[in-house]
């Protein structure tokens, strides 16, 4: 069960967000964070329609098992809610970064 | 492999049960009935069911439809007259007795018929049992996002 | 996604599947137990549940369907016992019932998780 936690910088890490990964603003950095916001908002969308198409084939009856669409709808939001968490990181760390003044 | 069609599956087992039910108590209610609209004495009835037999499986098939070969249904596909000769019993002041004063009673054993009743209503009881817990499980999955 | 989806979570998963099958096909012994000549089948429930512990990418395979030993057969042919079915009912209900409960405390980890971190 403790995955869930220690996965968790795992995902900062795959995105970019870490304290290591920040640099002056500029174009690159500015675009390494756009990355790995548009990596996790393309999870979501993909979570998201296979949760759309589950639910779909459940209430047209064609064989879905009630607790897979469950599950599919559970992890998109799961998915959704941890894309807003990466956007605000991200977010704190480019006014961080912006905010040095030289 | 869905669990709406388990309650179908349950639900058609209860009509299935439930129509043996009535065929049997008709036998039962005229057991002593010596005539009918259709001449003689009345004919024993009884049900033959049957399941919708299984489709051999495919390569390639997916989970929900691999599942949906094990899940038949069943249904009455017959309501059989019994064959049985009419017993004859000597009874020279009947009303439908015949010139040698027989007459002819249904074939039908009491003890047999109230035997199959009480296979039908177990029966019918383990399916309705069947079909709330399918219920039950499906209720608790909603809860997943509630 | 692999913080979403743990060894544990895909292993609730698998087994609310297989007890969805063990619930289709209780149901469909218990539907035909009138059948003339219809014999009882079971989820070979223990060999799936291993295949499921070992970790084994068991999502696009069926549970294995198989006929049930040790059983009577009437003289119509069927060899369906009420006892038996009627006690897999209630064991697979509670089973499902209890993988789901554990099911939502998983994700309610995942969403404390993640919150935690804001």
């Amino acid at each position: 069960m403790s995955n869930a936690i220690q996965g968790l910088p795992q995902v900062g890490m795959d995105s970019g967000v870490s304290g290591s990964a920040m640099r002056p603003a500029g174009a690159s950095g500015k675009s390494e964070f756009m990355d790995s916001l548009r990596n996790a908002m393309d999870q979501v969308g993909q979570l998201q329609s296979e949760a759309d198409g589950r639910v779909a084939q459940l209430l047209t009856g064609n064989g879905q098992d009630v607790h897979s669409a469950m599950i599919a709808v559970e992890k998109a939001n799961l998915t959704f809610q941890m894309m807003v968490q990466v956007r605000n990181k991200i977010l704190q760390a480019y006014q961080q970064v912006s905010g040095i003044t030289f | 492999m869905n669990l709406f069609r388990v309650m179908e599956i349950s639900g058609s087992a209860l009509l299935a049960e439930r129509m043996r039910a009535e065929i049997v108590s008709a036998n039962l209610a005229n057991a002593e009935t010596t005539h009918t609209e259709a001449g003689g004495p009345y004919q024993r009835m009884h049900v033959v069911f049957g399941a919708r037999p299984p489709a051999l499986p495919s390569f390639g098939m997916t989970l929900a439809s691999f599942a949906d070969l094990h899940a038949e249904d069943v249904r009455v596909i017959n309501v059989v007259r019994d064959g049985a000769a009419p017993v004859q019993r000597f009874e020279p002041g009947h009303p439908d007795a015949d010139a040698q004063g027989y007459v002819a009673y249904p074939a039908i054993n009491p003890a047999e018929e109230m035997v199959n009743l009480m296979g039908a209503a177990r029966a019918y009881e383990m399916n309705s049992s069947a079909l709330t817990s399918t219920k039950n499980m499906i209720q608790s999955a909603i809860t997943i996002l509630s | 996604m692999s913080w979403l989806n743990t060894a544990p979570l895909m292993l609730m998963e698998r087994y609310l599947d297989v007890n969805t099958m063990r619930q289709t096909i209780v149901s469909t012994n218990a539907a035909n137990i009138d059948t003339p000549g219809y014999h009882a089948r079971d989820v070979d429930f223990r060999g799936e549940l291993a295949r499921a512990m070992n970790g084994e990418d068991t999502s696009m395979t069926s549970p294995f369907v198989v006929p049930v030993r040790g059983l009577v057969s009437r003289p119509d042919g069927n060899n369906v016992s009420v006892d038996r079915e009627a006690m897999l009912l209630a064991e697979v209900q509670l089973q499902y019932k209890a993988a789901i409960a554990i099911l939502r405390a998983q994700f309610a980890q995942i969403t404390t998780a993640i919150r935690e971190g804001q």
